[in-house]
């Protein structure tokens, strides 16, 4: 993307999609806590993935701010950069995760960060939106699944926002969320299917697909509170781009491994809980397995993703200017 | 795939292994977890705040090491170890809600044994203002023979604290009423004499009817029944002169059973309308 050479510094290069694992270990932390809620367990392993996750979001953030301190010309590209862009949000939605992820643990720690993430993330939505709309430089190719990240964001508010007892301000998010859904549903499915398929870096990101109607499933439920039709169509279409994917599975495992593939992780946690929600609900022993085993799998994958990305960040292929 | 960054394909196959285990080692956790839910269940479903307070508390009493979650590796393997501390949880966390479930048994008798005695007293005293008054009306005269022991008989009908106020329930006694039908038995019901007597005296206290119904016959129909039965029995307390606007008469049709609808039996004790007195 850049002519800068090897000698700048690597925290110029730091990019802002690093947040997309803050997103995957929190969805995997709320993961972890739902299930022991459903099978009535107690491992004690909430605190120390909350502990490992905020760690995680607040050493990313020391790292980006130090690159906003130094490098604000880099920092101003990815803002403008019509795919980077969109991983800013990331930082929004780390936040309203570790809310919901602090919930059952320290209420006053939720509040504040969700206040923090909820702002931050409005903010976001109308910068991404009005970039959107004032662009001078779109084209079909430029559009991606990674659009979908302000999206998902505005849906995760009612989940920790509910609780927190704002229900106005959740449901205003909600239905930004869902609004942004539909229309770039469309899209995507235009540039997929009549202009030229998305590129191999970015491949991974189509699982995002999966994350605003399983996310608006667990958002619905607790702005409705009780499993009615839009609530199922929620959860069913999720189930069925979940679906999907997984028959493209073979595709996936041949690419070579790039950042983005940390976004498998934080849908398919969103489409865990769910499924361990409607489990809940309906006592199908079916959603339960489901949703635990798909949580296992996530378990399995971010094993496997953390071990890439330490590996690929001391082999110097993230951070390096052209990532 | 978890070596390196295959360009090709040839360790896919493992990769896709190694989702399949990962999920299946979810599945065998749920069935062997699975296990135990309806013990765990029952135990838990008084107490629902419990299992989440003791979630989310940094578990210091379970011996189960925090980096307890699946390893990608030997996962199987470790599974079975896993399941045992998970075991000994469960089983830890039942006898913690067990205990629970004692105290609470424990609070919720004093509480009845306490709105108990204060409506023994108050009858008791009901019962010494009426002597004098025995002439007032045929049913206190009917009442104040043996009205040394309303208070034992008020007490005989086994009231019981429930949410929604005192409940003394009819159908056991005498309310009974015949399949499809909303008629009560001839003459006037003892009990209810009582009631209206109590409510007569005591112009703070509010009544509620709720009617029920055995399960035969289609569900509309029963709800419509039940209220009937209901308002029957609000009909016999107006004409005893208490005010209608006193008293509640609602319908909750076939629901709400208290014993089998398989038996002739149970079914006619499940024709019934259940009394909540209440103070506002």
């Amino acid at each position: 993307m850049t002519t800068t050479t090897e000698s700048h510094s690597r925290i110029q290069h730091f990019p802002i999609s690093f947040f997309a694992m803050v997103m995957g270990l929190t969805g995997l932390t709320i993961g972890w806590e739902k299930a022991q809620h459903i099978l009535h367990l107690d491992l004690g392993i909430s605190p120390w993935l909350v502990g490992l996750s905020s760690t995680l979001f607040l050493v990313l953030a020391f790292l980006y701010a130090t690159k906003l301190a130094l490098y604000r010309a880099f920092v101003v590209k990815e803002l403008r950069h019509p795919v980077k862009l969109n991983f800013f949000p990331t930082i929004s939605i780390s936040l309203l995760l570790l809310a919901i992820a602090f919930l059952p643990l320290a209420q006053q720690v939720s509040a504040a960060l969700w206040t923090a993430g909820a702002t931050l993330h409005l903010i976001f939505t109308l910068y991404v939106v009005s970039v959107w709309i004032h662009h001078d430089h779109f084209q079909v190719h430029h559009m991606n699944p990674a659009w979908f990240i302000p999206a998902v964001g505005n849906v995760l508010v009612p989940v920790a926002g509910v609780p927190l007892g704002h229900p106005e301000v959740s449901w205003f998010f909600f239905s930004v969320g869902m609004l942004f859904w539909l229309v770039l549903m469309t899209i995507i499915f235009n540039r997929v299917l009549f202009h030229q398929p998305i590129e191999e870096r970015l491949m991974p990101t189509l699982f995002i697909l999966i994350a605003p109607p399983a996310v608006g499933f667990i958002a619905y439920l607790r702005l409705v509170e009780e499993l009615d039709t839009f609530a199922r169509v929620l959860y069913y279409s999720a189930f069925f781009l979940t679906l999907l994917l997984f028959t493209q599975v073979q595709r996936f495992l041949k690419l070579g491994f790039f950042l983005s593939w940390w976004a498998y992780s934080f849908p398919l946690a969103a489409f865990s809980i769910a499924s361990m929600l409607m489990f809940e609900r309906t006592g199908g022993d079916f959603y339960r397995y489901l949703g635990v085993g798909m949580l296992t799998m996530l378990t399995g994958i971010i094993l496997v993703l953390l071990a890439n990305t330490l590996k690929a960040v001391s082999n110097r292929r993230i951070c390096s200017p052209d990532h | 795939m978890s070596e390196n960054q295959p360009k090709q394909s040839p360790k896919s196959g493992l990769a896709i292994g190694y989702l399949a285990l990962s999920f299946a080692a979810g599945l065998l956790f749920v069935y062997s977890v699975g296990a135990y839910i309806p013990n765990d269940e029952t135990a838990e479903s008084p107490a629902p705040s419990t299992p989440k307070a003791a979630e989310t508390a940094p578990a210091t009493d379970a011996a189960v090491s925090p980096t307890a979650e699946p390893a990608p590796e030997a996962e199987l393997a470790r599974a079975q170890e896993q399941l045992e501390q998970e075991m000994a949880t469960t089983r830890q966390r039942m006898d913690r809600l067990e205990e629970s479930l004692v105290s609470l048994e424990r609070d919720q008798a004093a509480a009845f044994e306490n709105a108990h005695r204060r409506l023994a007293a108050e009858l008791a005293d009901l019962v010494r203002a009426s002597r004098p008054a025995t002439e007032e009306g045929p049913e206190a005269q009917e009442e104040s023979a043996p009205a040394a022991s309303l208070e034992e008989e008020l007490a005989m009908l086994e009231p019981r604290q429930t949410p929604d106020g005192l409940r003394i329930s009819l159908a056991e006694s005498e309310l009974r009423f015949a399949p499809g039908s909303a008629d009560l038995p001839d003459g006037r019901p003892a009990t209810l004499a009582k009631v209206a007597e109590l409510l007569s005296e005591r112009p703070d206290v509010r009544i509620l009817l709720r009617g029920h119904t055995d399960s035969q016959g289609s569900a509309t129909g029963n709800l419509e029944l039940s209220e009937r039965r209901a308002l029957a029995v609000k009909t016999l307390l107006a004409a005893s002169g208490i005010e209608e606007t006193r008293i509640r008469a609602e319908g909750l049709g076939e629901g709400v059973p208290i014993a089998t609808n398989e038996t002739e039996e149970g079914r006619a004790r499940n024709r019934r309308v259940d009394i909540y007195l209440t103070q506002p």
